[in-house]
């Protein structure tokens, strides 16, 4: 009898692979769609458009928001997690927390919460002082997580070649962070590119707002898309710079054994002022927003209804639900395809997945905005395109649970289930699926807080009439109703509060947001 | 009671030839070792005849089924092979217990959850008690993960039973009691078993025909006593054991060499050939008359046993010799030699 041939070893089933190169080509779409549609424009328009004073002062702004903020991030992530880590600080367990904690406070709440504590906050100091407080957790993570795997040998080794306690940490320990700390300032640096919140609160233009504000004005987006042409050539830009960076050298453990633990470094009479200066650190980034809302919703609007706040969070969580859904499905062929053997293939489609989620929520918007008003005008303006857009933007979240999940599940144990009866479905179903469904509902969780307070792309794409917390909290602060806005800012908060959980439990290296 | 046939079975991996046209025949109801050093393609060619990996040519037959053949191929889940891994691969997720009835029919499968007859039964056979089973994987050590993947294997009766260097993973002391579990346990349900191994003592020790392989092809099949004592070429010779290597003259079935006239396992013509012995069949005892000599360069202590390492007065060959632990000779006394047993005659290479 003549059965169907299976793949050889390492390569995944052609129905996964098929559904991974449409998740794929989807990622990549948006990128195609700004592309084609910037060119359309022409070249001596484009010129015109580009080569503006306005373009010149965006720039400016753009990178010197970016550079100084990436600098401050790495400055204190690296220092908070060096001392979380690897000293004698009283309570580090609570100072990781508390140092994680801030990412559940979405960027744009923590910028209402400062100018609510400091009205007169604005420009450059201002966005670099709220989006350090929100974003430098994203160098803490990675940076902690290398730090508590160190071998403690590595730096023996080092002291027994004959270098200082100082020289050892600098020539041994230090270059062991360069991937992660690099890692988490990319993240960083690709944030602030997409951030449109934080600025167009304290009044500080970049390219995301600029682009925003054009989709206002006009709906006809030339100039919109050739700015978010320019937003991507930035981000690019960042990529490569930390690609050049990293370099090829590996930084991976030799040998086998256990890895030794650290030895804390002592603080000695240094932990009172350390200890001083990290409790400023969590005041300034947990303190301040805390404070404001508890003040606000003290405070109070008579014309605040629960049940409106109920509707939109349920709208919220169906949002969030689906695209949820929708995003690990489409995560796990990906997830698949790459945990196999790497093909030219795979590594391209896991590259599309991961372009895609570089590009500000802003630039994919646009691009489904476009493609739906030219060739689906029905789903224009319908829930779908919107969780769409959510599922391009998250999909990498997804995936970082899923595949460190399915390392958890190697191929062999799929050919075990083979070899003791199981046909290829059922052995998916009775080894695969049950390996991979604790990854799979962390990457699920992941969209979903993210979905949960997602502003950019919802404030584009939404149907009219359709509120999110983050959309409901956009509007209310947009016309100095902060009381008002303070139960949807409340509310995003606990739906965002098991992020910290979940990024503190996540695999060390794998943090990507 | 099944007899596996391979023939002219050729497979690549990447792109990369691994197996050239290798034939095998395992008798029903006997073990078979395939004995390689590691990326030699053994492991390749077990993936074949369990069905994870499609031949470039060739056929797999057991008994009269052909189950990878041209134009034929048969799903691994259809093969009723029982298969254990290097890892052993228990599934993470399920108690011991449920491991060993994973393969069995729905029903039973639900029976045996907490040790049933069966499960009991077949921890029973592996040398593993009935409290076992409902650990966790992780909770057993790394030798009772092997019994217990062969007794998953064996719960759903397969035709023939392949290891894939199952011991290979456990530390010294574990491996021999493991494999001697092992070997009862196969021996007990009379299984046609393909044991996959690097390491000479295992293969020797376990089969009732090795099977080694170099380089994707096969350079000797035989009784495990045949393979060590006439090896067919001298990687097999080398690979085996110990070796020892002398220059002789042939003539008929004697050969002339530095230890003096020895005795061939079969004639050789006439002319200068290579002759090999293995070191515990060269003998130390006192120097006497006619009786070739040397010195004690080194030895190196097993405890039970050691090597002696010796330099041949007549013509300063360096040679080894296997000696009781009791019996070690001081390095630098001379010893007289003796040999035991027959020598074999390769030409000269």
């Amino acid at each position: 009898m003549a059965r169907p041939r299976p793949g050889s070893r390492g390569s995944a089933p052609t129905a996964v692979v098929a559904v991974g190169l449409v998740v794929a080509a989807l990622c990549v779409l948006p990128l195609v769609v700004v592309a084609v549609k910037a060119f359309q424009v022409g070249w001596g328009p484009a010129w015109a458009l580009l080569w503006r004073p306005r373009v010149g002062e965006l720039l400016v702004n753009t990178t010197s928001l970016v550079v100084l903020t990436v600098a401050v991030t790495a400055a204190l992530g690296i220092g908070s997690a060096w001392l979380v880590e690897r000293t004698s600080l009283p309570g580090a367990k609570l100072w990781r927390v508390a140092m994680v904690a801030p990412l559940a406070v979405p960027a744009f709440v923590n910028s209402y919460a400062w100018v609510t504590v400091l009205p007169g906050l604005d420009g450059l100091v201002g966005a670099v002082l709220v989006t350090s407080l929100s974003y430098f957790p994203f160098v803490f993570l990675p940076v902690a997580a290398v730090l508590r795997g160190l071998d403690q040998s590595i730096e023996d080794s080092a002291r027994s070649l004959g270098l200082g306690p100082w020289a050892a940490f600098f020539r041994a320990v230090l270059p062991q962070l360069r991937p992660a700390a690099l890692g988490g300032m990319l993240l960083v640096g690709l944030h602030l590119l997409s951030e449109y919140g934080v600025l167009a609160m304290l009044r500080f233009p970049t390219f995301t707002t600029a682009i925003l504000e054009q989709f206002e004005v006009a709906f006809s987006n030339s100039a919109g898309s050739l700015l978010a042409l320019v937003l991507i050539a930035l981000c690019l830009t960042l990529l490569t710079v930390e690609l050049l960076l990293r370099g090829t050298r590996r930084h991976a453990r030799l040998g086998r054994g256990t890895a030794r633990r650290l030895v804390p470094a002592r603080l000695g009479r240094a932990t009172a002022p350390v200890l001083g200066g990290m409790t400023v650190l969590a005041l300034l980034a947990l303190g301040v927003p805390v404070w404001s809302l508890v003040h606000w919703l003290s405070v109070g609007n008579p014309q605040f209804d629960p049940a409106v706040l109920l509707q939109t969070l349920g709208t919220t969580v169906g949002l969030a639900l689906s695209a949820g859904v929708l995003t690990v499905v489409a995560a796990f062929p990906v997830a698949w395809m790459i945990s196999r053997r790497r093909t030219w293939l795979s590594v391209a489609v896991e590259r599309a997945t991961y372009v895609a989620s570089s590009l500000p929520g802003v630039v994919i918007a646009l691009a489904l905005i476009t493609l739906a008003v030219r060739y689906a005008r029905p789903l224009y303006q319908t829930a779908f395109v919107l969780v769409a857009a959510y599922t391009v933007l998250f999909i990498p979240r997804a995936m970082v649970s899923i595949r460190a999940a399915r390392a958890h599940a190697p191929e062999e144990l799929s050919e075990a289930a083979r070899a003791l009866g199981d046909g290829p479905m059922r052995a998916f179903l009775r080894v695969l699926l049950p390996l991979t469904a604790p990854g799979a509902l962390a990457g699920f969780a992941m969209v979903f807080i993210a979905v949960s307070t997602e502003l950019t792309a919802t404030l584009l794409l939404a149907p009219t009439g359709t509120q999110t917390l983050a959309t409901a909290f956009w509007n209310a602060s947009g016309s100095i109703d902060y009381a008002g806005a303070a139960p949807y800012a409340a509310a995003m908060i606990l739906v965002s509060a098991p992020l910290t959980y979940l990024l503190l439990r996540q695999p060390e290296e794998e943090t990507a947001l | 009671m099944t007899t596996l046939r391979i023939s002219g079975v050729a497979a690549s991996y990447g792109g990369e030839p691994v197996l050239h046209g290798l034939d095998l025949v395992v008798p029903s109801g006997t073990t078979s070792a395939i004995l390689g050093p590691s990326g030699c393609g053994k492991t390749t060619l077990l993936r074949v005849v369990a069905g994870f990996q499609v031949p470039d040519a060739g056929t797999v037959q057991l008994d009269d089924e052909t189950v990878v053949g041209p134009g034929v191929w048969v799903a691994p889940e259809r093969r009723d092979i029982g298969y254990v891994a290097q890892e052993g691969n228990l599934f993470p997720h399920l108690s011991v217990a449920a491991n060993i009835a994973y393969g069995l029919p729905r029903g039973e499968r639900r029976r045996e959850r907490h040790a049933g007859e069966r499960v009991s039964r077949l921890l029973e056979l592996v040398g593993l008690g009935a409290d076992l089973a409902d650990r966790r994987p992780d909770q057993i050590s790394g030798g009772q993960q092997q019994r217990v993947a062969l007794a998953r294997a064996l719960a759903r009766r397969p035709r023939i039973v392949l290891l894939d260097e199952p011991f290979s993973s456990l530390d010294a002391g574990l491996r021999t009691s493991t494999r001697e579990a092992v070997a009862d346990a196969l021996e007990h349900e009379g299984v046609t078993v393909v044991l996959v191994t690097h390491d000479q003592a295992e293969a020797l020790s376990f089969a009732d025909q090795v099977a080694i392989m170099h380089a994707g092809r096969f350079s000797q099949v035989g009784t495990p006593s045949e393979v060590y004592a006439t090896p067919a070429d001298r990687h097999s010779a080398a690979f085996l054991g110990d070796a020892v290597f002398l220059r002789g003259k042939a003539a008929g079935a004697r050969v002339s060499t530095a230890l003096g006239a020895l005795r061939l396992h079969e004639g050789a013509g006439e002319g200068p050939v290579d002759v090999l012995l293995r070191p515990e069949q060269i003998l130390l005892g006192d120097m006497a008359p006619g009786r070739p000599c040397a010195e004690v360069l080194s030895t190196t202590y097993f405890g039970h046993d050691a090597l002696v390492t010796l330099r041949l007065q007549a013509d300063r060959t360096v040679v080894t010799a296997r000696v009781h632990g009791t019996e070690v000779p001081p390095t630098g006394s001379i010893v007289g030699l003796t040999v035991e047993g027959e020598a074999r005659a390769f030409g000269v290479g």
